[in-house]
Order: C-alpha cells, then sequence, then structure tokens
C-alpha cells in the first residue's frame, strides 16, 4: 500500500520535465547579460531586457544542458578536426535545438 | 605483489643517484612536490603529486583561491610551471609567457611576447602561421632548466630561451621555418612542449597535415646551437639509425629500413610529426617519444608500412641514434598519430619485474612496451569500440586490420563507414597520470566513430595536405562521446570507466590524496577517487579544459592549477545568435569585433582547501 502511494506520487514526477529547476548559478547569468549587452548596447535598456532573457532562457533548460550547448558552440569557433566532430554529432542538433527554442522564446517575451 | 610494493619500485627507481649534474638538479626539483618544474611533472610522465593535503576525505570542499586570465582567446592546453615562489603561465597563439610572484598576490613579474609587430622571430607573420596551425592555436607549455632558464616552443618553431628572473631572451632559433617559397621548406609548425634533458632542448614539428617530414632536434641550452637532429623517415643517416644495432620487436632494423616502405620519393612529405609528451629515463639513458601520422592521409597513394611513422622512438639523446622502434599502426588509413605521452613504470607485467613503458595510443590499443629493450609485452583495447583490428598480433606487433573498416581496402572516393575510433583517436594528446597508490592509470578518453572517404590531392608546399573527408560521431549504442577510465596496465584490462557527455580533452593528475583531478569540455574540473572513479568534487570553470592539472604547495599549503579555454568566447554566440551570428537578439552586427573579445579568452583557476 505504501508503494503504490509512492508510486502514485512518483508518476507526476516522472511526466514533468527536469527544465523546470531553474539552477543557473549567478556567474552564469551575469556572463551572459554582460555578451547580450556587448552585442547590443551597454546601457540600462539593455541590461534589463538581457537579464530578462537570460531568465526566460534559464526556466526552459537545465544548467547542465546550457553548459553542453554553450561547449558545442565555443567548439565551433574553431575548424580544426577535432572541433569538426561536433559540428554533425546528434547530440550537437539535441542541446542546440533546445536552446534556439529557449532563445526564441526570450524574444519574444523580452525584446 | 602488492600494491605497495609497486610504487615502492617506482620510487626507489627515482632516487637513484645520477652522473650528470644538471640533471641531477632537474630530478632533485621533481621530487620536490611543493614545486612543478616541467610540464609532466616528472621525466617518467606520471603525472603524480605526492602531495595528499587535498584528499579524499576534503576534496568536495575545495574552494577557488584565485584565477588568473590569460587575456588570450582560443585552445589552452599544457600547464603552468611552479619554481620556488614564481609561476610561469603561457598562452595559446601568440604564445605570451607570465611569470607570477605567488609571495604577491600573483603579480606579474614580467610577460613575454614572442610576436613582435605582427611577426614570429623566425620572420613570418602570426596570420601566416595561424593559417598553416593544424588543430586550434595550442601550445603545450614552457619548460624549465635549472641554469635559470624558461623555453618556450613557439608556434613558428622559433625555441626561445628566457632568464627566467626577468623574462630576457637569452637565445632564439628557428627549429624550421613556418614559410614555404621564401626559404624553401614546408609548413611545419611548433606546438609541442620544448624537453629539457642534461644542457640540452629537444623539439619536434607538427604540420603532417601539410606534407611536412618532421623530426626531433637538440639544441645547446647554453646557446641554442643545434646539436642533431633525427627525421621520423628517410634515408638512414637523415633518421639517426643503425641498420645493426637499431632494433624493432628485437630484431635489427637492417640497411634502408624506411626507404623500401614508401613509393618513391613519397618519404620527403612522408609527415611523421611529434608534438605528444615524452619521457626521459637518465638511467637508462633513453629519450622516448612516439611520432605522428604519414602524409598524405589517402593511404592509397603511398603503399607500404611507411616507416617510422606511427611508431614509438627510443633514443640516445646525446647523439640522437635510436636504440629501439615499434611501429603501433603500419600503413596508416585512419589519421592515428602516434604521438600520445610515454609514461615509465617501473612494474611487474605477467609476473615479471620490468622496466615498463605505458602508452594510450591514438589507435584504441594500449602498449606496455619493456623500455629497456623495446620488447611489446601488452598491446589491448582500452575502449572496447574499437573495431579497425581484432587484436595486435604478439609475435609480429602488427595490428591485425578488418577489411571493412580499411579504408585503403574500400578505395579511393569510398565512403568508409563506422570505424571506431574517430581520427581524433581512442585518446588524443591530453595525458594519463599513472596513480603510484593503487598502481592503475587514470586516462581520458573519446568515445567518437567516423565515416572515412579518401580521396587524391596534388602536394602544394604550404598548403593542407589531407585528402580525406571525415564525419564523426558518438560510439555505438550511446550518445556520450568520452570516458574517464582507470587502466590497469598489466592485464591491459579497464578497471572503471566514467561516461562523459563529451571527449575528454584534459590531461590528468593523481596525487598521493587518493584522487585524480580532469577537467570536460564543458569546463568542469572534477576529482574522482582514483581507485574506484567515483566522482567526489565538481566545479565548472569559465571555460571548457583542455589544459593538464598540476599541483604546488606554496607557504605550506597545497594549490590545484588548471587552465581552461577552448574555442572562442561562447557567451557571445549564446547572446548574439547561434545560426546566423549577426540574427540573435537584436544584435546590431558588432559581432565580428566582438570575436575578439579577448578579455574572455583562458583563464587559470587555482584551487585550495578554505
Amino acid at each position: 500500500m505504501k508503494n503504490i502511494l509512492k508510486l502514485i506520487f512518483l508518476v507526476p514526477l516522472l511526466f514533468s520535465t527536469p527544465t523546470k529547476s531553474n539552477d543557473f548559478p549567478t556567474n552564469a547569468r551575469s556572463e551572459f547579460v554582460f555578451a547580450c549587452m556587448s552585442s547590443n548596447a551597454s546601457n540600462r535598456d539593455f541590461m534589463a531586457k538581457c537579464s530578462c532573457a537570460i531568465d526566460e532562457i534559464a526556466k526552459r533548460m537545465t544548467y547542465k544542458e546550457y553548459a553542453q550547448a554553450e561547449a558545442i558552440a565555443r567548439l565551433q569557433y574553431g575548424a580544426s578536426p577535432r572541433e569538426e566532430a561536433y559540428k554533425s554529432v546528434g547530440l550537437s542538433k539535441k542541446h542546440m535545438d533546445k536552446l534556439y527554442r529557449a532563445q526564441a522564446a526570450s524574444e519574444l517575451e523580452c525584446f | 605483489m602488492s600494491i605497495l610494493k609497486k610504487s615502492i619500485i617506482a620510487s626507489a627507481a627515482l632516487a637513484l643517484p645520477l652522473a650528470v649534474s644538471a640533471n641531477s638538479k632537474l630530478e632533485k626539483m621533481m621530487k620536490d612536490p611543493s614545486q612543478w618544474v616541467q610540464q609532466s611533472g616528472d621525466y617518467a610522465g606520471h603525472r603524480y603529486s605526492s602531495l595528499d593535503q587535498i584528499n579524499k576525505s576534503n576534496v568536495s570542499s575545495l574552494k577557488v583561491a584565485w584565477t588568473f586570465s590569460t587575456g588570450v582567446l582560443r585552445g589552452h592546453e599544457g600547464g603552468p610551471l611552479v619554481i620556488g615562489d614564481t609561476m610561469y603561465v603561457h598562452t595559446a597563439i601568440p604564445n605570451i609567457v607570465y611569470a607570477l610572484d605567488l609571495n604577491d598576490n600573483q603579480r606579474i613579474i614580467w610577460k613575454y611576447n614572442p610576436v613582435k609587430g605582427g611577426k614570429y622571430p623566425g620572420g613570418e607573420t602570426m596570420d601566416r602561421v595561424i593559417s598553416v596551425m593544424c588543430c586550434d592555436n595550442v601550445n603545450r607549455g614552457v619548460n624549465y632548466h635549472p641554469n635559470g632558464t624558461i623555453v618556450l616552443h613557439a608556434a613558428d618553431t622559433s625555441v626561445i630561451a628566457l632568464d627566467a628572473k626577468t623574462g630576457k631572451e637569452k637565445w632564439i632559433t628557428t627549429n624550421l621555418h613556418a614559410g614555404t617559397g621564401k626559404y624553401g621548406v614546408s609548413a611545419s609548425t611548433g606546438s609541442g612542449q620544448p624537453f629539457i634533458i642534461k644542457d640540452t632542448v629537444g623539439v619536434g614539428c607538427s604540420g603532417a597535415e601539410f606534407g611536412v617530414r618532421c623530426n626531433w632536434t637538440s639544441y645547446d641550452i647554453k646557446n641554442g646551437k643545434k646539436l642533431w637532429r633525427a627525421y621520423s623517415m628517410g634515408p638512414d643517416k637523415d633518421m639517426l639509425v643503425d641498420p645493426n644495432k637499431t632494433t624493432s620487436m628485437l630484431k635489427p632494423i637492417g640497411k634502408d629500413s624506411s626507404l623500401k616502405t614508401w613509393p618513391g620519393d613519397a618519404w620527403k612529405i612522408g609527415g611523421g610529426s611529434i608534438w605528444g609528451f615524452y619521457g626521459y629515463d637518465s638511467k637508462l639513458n633513453t629519450l622516448y617519444y612516439g611520432t605522428g601520422n604519414p602524409s598524405t592521409w589517402n593511404p592509397v597513394v603511398r603503399p607500404g608500412d611507411n616507416k617510422w611513422s606511427m611508431t614509438i622512438n627510443a633514443r640516445n639523446p646525446d647523439n640522437g641514434m635510436a636504440k629501439w622502434l615499434y611501429q603501433m599502426t603500419p600503413y596508416d588509413e585512419w589519421d592515428y598519430d602516434g604521438v600520445n605521452e610515454m609514461i615509465l613504470v617501473d612494474m611487474k607485467v605477467k609476473g615479471k619485474n620490468r622496466q615498463a613503458l605505458v602508452h594510450f595510443d591514438r589507435n584504441g590499443f594500449a602498449y606496455t612496451m619493456d623500455r629497456a629493450s623495446g620488447e611489446l609485452l601488452v598491446a589491448e583495447k582500452y575502449d572496447p569500440a574499437v573495431n579497425w583490428a581484432t587484436h595486435v598480433d604478439m609475435k609480429t606487433g602488427r595490428p591485425q586490420v578488418v577489411d571493412r573498416y580499411s579504408t585503403a581496402h574500400q578505395g579511393e572516393d569510398v565512403n568508409t563507414t563506422n570505424i571506431c575510433p574517430a581520427a581524433l583517436g581512442t585518446k588524443d594528446q591530453q595525458p594519463a597520470a599513472y596513480d603510484r597508490l593503487s598502481g592503475l592509470f587514470m586516462v581520458p578518453t573519446n568515445h567518437v566513430c567516423m565515416d572515412y572517404e579518401p580521396f587524391k590531392v596534388d602536394y602544394v608546399a604550404g598548403n593542407a595536405y589531407v585528402g580525406a573527408t571525415l564525419s564523426m560521431y558518438p560510439a555505438p549504442g550511446g550518445t556520450h562521446l568520452g570516458n574517464f577510465i582507470g587502466w590497469d596496465a598489466d592485464k591491459g584490462k579497464i578497471v572503471w570507466s566514467n561516461p562523459e557527455p563529451f571527449s575528454v580533452w584534459s590531461g590528468a593528475m593523481a596525487t598521493a590524496g587518493g584522487i585524480t583531478f580532469y577537467g570536460t569540455l564543458e569546463g568542469y574540473a572534477k576529482a574522482v577517487e582514483s581507485k574506484t572513479g567515483k566522482e567526489l568534487f565538481s566545479f565548472k570553470t569559465p571555460s571548457g579544459i583542455i589544459g593538464n592539472f598540476m599541483s604546488y604547495t606554496h607557504k605550506g599549503k597545497q594549490y590545484v592549477g588548471i587552465l581552461s579555454g577552448v574555442g572562442g568566447w561562447a557567451g557571445i554566440g549564446l547572446a548574439a545568435g547561434l545560426t546566423d551570428p549577426t540574427a540573435g537578439l537584436g544584435a546590431v552586427g558588432a559581432y565580428s569585433a566582438l570575436a575578439d573579445h579577448t578579455a574572455l579568452g583562458g583563464v587559470l583557476t587555482v584551487f585550495a582547501l578554505p
């Protein structure tokens, strides 16, 4: 009986996505805001928009997923054989797609 | 034999008195765990620190003690040195060297940049050198000679001796000019560490993708005078081999051992680059290094064994003469460079005490050799995914190649699929560590397979000379691209294996605290229990880690240091849009200028207990 109860409580957990954790460290959010302001404008308006954007992204993926997408993005700057490896792998596409979706959503919400 | 006995033998070997004073001084410094005086920690390449303040019971509370920004983007391989109270940190191209004062909040004592007015000492522009670098702008670190010299092997192949106190140039010699036409030679580059033995410094060369004939060259540490040069292939006199005395698989190699294995003059652009981590045994007075792939990548145009590419070399460092050679991948068809590190361990192999050499090759086999005689003792796969060969024939030393995965057998313009490992190898240059406590080897690995299609290329000096298209993906049955493993080099078996989402490209370091450090491409610095692989610590550094861990003490306290830095600054890509760099969150086309955002480049992170 106890076990069945446990199961009932666990099932919703299994179906909920792990992306609700909102677990980005402040440091990662700051870096994003810094980069975002650098590529747009270093003013208060964009500080607000960029902060909003990273908060929206953090709602939609775990920090672990973001860190993996970040690693792939970083490697794509290089063109050596080992970096090439990461342009085609399925893993890259999966994580990048998730990031693209989160980015698109953040753009709608914040800009 | 017990683990304890094993470690006693290992340390006894290091404790023997030595004949040459410069050597003995450097070897004495290597035994002092408060310093980290050579890239691999010691000549044996153990990458082991006998410090144990940070250990398996307290490593989980490790904190960042300080950080240092190198101010340079792109890949940061190798690691810093600590000599006394000074730390020496190098960067990717332009290969800046910093001396930091550990007594004074890491104040910069001096900064040296070999690129002046956009040019390297050899006369080439930095842009030209970058254009012929094969694999990112990396440099694998500086080394120290006890006469007070820091040696840098810059990307244009210049060997630069700096006064360790002031950073002033003592001498510069350009090993192999990086240009074409002007110098009449091909596009060699420098990325490997300069290796100090006695009063000499030796360097290899990179550039097998550009049709060079690589070599090891030894220079006098006092003045940079060239002492000897041993080519990886060609006539016997060029290679510094003795047909009667130099052996392979315990037999003399005979006359023209290399020339016979190349069609016509193909050896002249035969590749065989040398850019990994090397070993030296002062008792046997032997230098150990590996040579890389034959060029071109298209095997159809170079039938034969292509000796001595893909070869472990054992040489006398005084005159360069080869004692023994062992070719791991004759007639390479996959770009399995044989350059990886040589780890020298005195251990029991199949019940017998051996002066062993352990080498984790790109080709997916881990070799245990007798480093005195060159006898092959163990050759086993260290990733079960490896499929291009069934096994290594222990009589001939040759891998038994599977036709299905032979790109030459399949032919030009045929796409050979599902070859494991990919061209990156089961392991690239990132050095493994030897844990003297458990007797296990801590090995960072790739778990990546590939499709490989060779095509014909005509050689044009100084241009990429590859001749194969590749596509790579995770090994079948999984989605992870790397593993960090514990390896038994006697049995030839994996003891434990931790899957990682990405290839593990950082160098490992084991310590007497029972722990091993390694880093990941996402930027996590990790510590695991050496005996079991159990993860005990993880910290996200600012960039991906492809550098090597090191440890030292300052004022009696243990520190652990690691360089992070891979590719460009991802932050800007993530914020400015991924598919089209100019199409991001309202980006205003400032992207290309921002790609030079050097303030967010490589970072040295140094950890300590609180």
